[in-house]
């Protein structure tokens, strides 16, 4: 029997949604998506025996995503998988320029901290985010597998917007990515304990270490119905169907 | 009768008016302010754990208050304050003693070199001139030294741009290095490094130690600087947690708060440009009945705080600013600090207690 996996997260959910229709789908399981938009799954919530985000607007939304009328039945699902909703390494990327740490290699920066104060923040970003409030509901309610996805990287494009390439630029100069993916490795190994398994970016939308390929962000839809309105012009957080299709082939879920 | 020299004395300069009379929440005249503070003068603070409650109250009221080493962008008030990010202008962590103040701004002007830089702690390194400001220290020596050129730069920077100086005394007991007197703000292997009484000594510096230090700190700045600097100096009413001198830890403290006070007292009468706060005197005066401090008898509750700042900006912001703008957000806020929020490592001298 194929088993069903309930795909919980925000709008970098589009991405996987795309992906599985536009050639990522297997059998070995079906997903069903759910998912609210900006700050709706933080109040998702336990409500008679459905997940359910507590805010009106966004339990509407949820609903009508995923065709589900009440919500998603935890009963029905073999594994759940949770995107987005902050999982992510932006307090690294905005902190790499003005804090150099022992492990990093910067050659001036204005501050030097301890590598373990930038480690606390990275996981107190996480652990406060809406990803983290989601993936802990879900673990006290089921024992089926959790799987948390990292974000993707940043698009390569990013590089046309000043500020966002001032952020990037000078970890790609130090060749710093390897300090990056290990405080991503340090967060997932400590979710790992709390009973999480994580799962990353496939190696293939990779570009430079720490960013996603152009060609897996271009063309990436906003999370709706029907999956056909585009983000913004150089949107570099989102990625494409493409990027849902490579997610789907590579994960071992 | 008529002829006594006290006769126009106001009320406030006879104890049963001014003291025991005085509702102890609200003592009438207890402070004047000597000069005033513009909202464009930009505001360093700095001194004991109980300097903390200025910097904050300040900050609340958009005074100018400076921050030469913020926090990492995103980080929360509560791993902010771990990390010790803007507990005062730069991450100092508490000057308990004029001497380190002193020793301090050496430093920064590429005076002096303290000794004995860096105390080890299984494995880890810490900064032993500020061991808590990286509570999980170093991987190496060299990452200590190289954290403390960074920070050096910022007070420097500091010391060179302040308007006004705000300084708690703290205390006059320390540990020093005894071949380099080095003053450090906490003993040797309380937070890191090792006790050794061959390497250190207690030292309790006297009321010309205390006032000859902060007045070559103030000469130093002089020298250094080219605009005015003004500077508000209070003593810290939070007694000693433990003392090294041999005396009853009660006749230590009233030996230290009473230097402490006189200095200040002595800076206030001698110079123009020093007032004093008397956040002692509010907290600890007798019609208050210990009511400003909590059940250990030592640190000061919010309310005690509260009165001391109130009497500090009745003077200073008579007519607070009206703070518009967005609000921050709920889900990062920190909880309103309070008074167990302030980080005092002498305070860690109360697990030697037997």
């Amino acid at each position: 029997m194929t088993r069903k996996i309930c795909v919980l997260g925000n709008s970098h959910i589009a991405a996987l949604k795309g992906g599985w229709a536009d050639g990522g789908a297997h059998d070995k399981f079906t997903p069903d998506f759910f998912g609210a938009l900006s700050k709706g799954m933080a109040s998702l919530a336990f409500i008679d025996g459905k997940i359910i985000p507590q805010d009106a607007e966004a339990a509407e939304f949820f609903c009508n995503i995923s065709g589900k009328e009440n919500g998603a039945d935890p009963h029905d699902y073999d594994a759940f998988l949770l995107c987005g909703m902050g999982m992510n390494l932006s307090p690294i990327f905005n902190n790499y320029g003005g804090f150099g740490t022992p492990d990093a290699h910067h050659s001036n920066p204005d501050h030097f901290v301890s590598d373990t104060c930038l480690q606390d923040l990275l996981w107190d970003h996480i652990d406060h985010s809406m990803m983290m409030h989601c993936a802990r509901l879900v673990r006290r309610i089921t024992d089926a597998p959790v799987y948390l996805v990292w974000q993707a990287f940043f698009a390569e494009n990013l590089f046309d917007i000043e500020w966002r390439a001032a952020q990037i630029g000078p970890i790609l100069e130090n060749n710093d990515q390897e300090y990056v993916v290990n405080q991503m490795r340090l967060v997932s190994d400590r979710l790992s304990t709390e009973g999480f398994q994580i799962l990353h970016q496939p190696p293939e939308t990779i570009a430079q270490g720490i960013m996603t390929k152009s060609e897996f962000s271009r063309g990436s839809v906003l999370f709706r119905e029907g999956l056909d309105k585009p983000h913004r012009e150089n949107d570099v957080f989102h990625m494409n169907s493409q990027y849902g299709v490579q997610c789907w082939q590579n994960w071992d879920i | 009768m008529s002829n006594s020299p006290y006769k126009d004395v106001p009320d406030q300069g006879f104890w049963r008016s001014g003291v025991a009379e005085q509702n102890p929440l609200d003592i009438q005249n207890l402070y004047k302010r000597k000069f005033r503070i513009a909202r464009s003068q930009t505001i360093a603070t700095a001194g004991s754990c109980f300097a903390q409650h200025i910097a904050r109250h300040l900050k609340q009221r958009k005074f100018k208050v400076l921050n030469y080493e913020p926090a990492p962008r995103g980080m929360s008030a509560k791993l902010a304050q771990k990390y010790q990010f803007g507990t005062y202008s730069c991450r100092f962590g508490n000057i308990y003693t004029a001497a380190q103040l002193l020793q301090l701004a050496r430093e920064a002007f590429g005076q002096i070199t303290p000794s004995d830089p860096v105390w080890e702690k299984e494995g880890r390194y810490f900064d032993s001139q500020r061991p808590n400001v990286e509570p999980n220290g170093f991987p190496t020596p060299d990452d200590v030294l190289r954290a403390r050129q960074t920070h050096l730069k910022h007070v420097r920077q500091m010391l060179l741009d302040m308007d006004v100086f705000v300084f708690t005394f703290g205390l006059t007991e320390a540990w020093v290095h005894r071949e380099s007197q080095t003053v450090f703000p906490t003993a040797p292997g309380t937070i890191a490094g090792t006790f050794d009484p061959d390497l250190y000594e207690f030292k309790n510096f006297t009321h010309s130690e205390t006032l000859q230090a902060f007045v070559k700190f103030k000469r130093l700045l002089k020298r250094e600087r080219e605009k005015k600097l003004r500077y508000i100096v209070s003593v810290s009413p939070v007694p000693l947690t433990a003392t090294m001198s041999g005396q009853h830890v009660l006749a230590a403290s009233t030996y230290s708060k009473s230097v402490l006070r006189a200095v200040a007292g002595e800076l206030f009468q001698t110079h123009r440009d020093v007032d004093y706060f008397p956040s002692y005197e509010i907290i600890t005066a007798p019609q208050t009945r210990g009511v400003f401090f909590q059940a250990n008898q030592r640190s000061v509750t919010d309310t005690g705080v509260e009165t001391a700042m109130r009497t500090f900006l009745a003077q200073h912001d008579p007519n607070p600013v009206k703070q518009d703008g967005p609000k921050p957000k709920a889900a990062k806020q920190a909880p309103k600090p309070s008074t167990d929020d302030l980080i005092c490592e002498e305070a860690f001298l109360e697990v030697f207690s037997k």
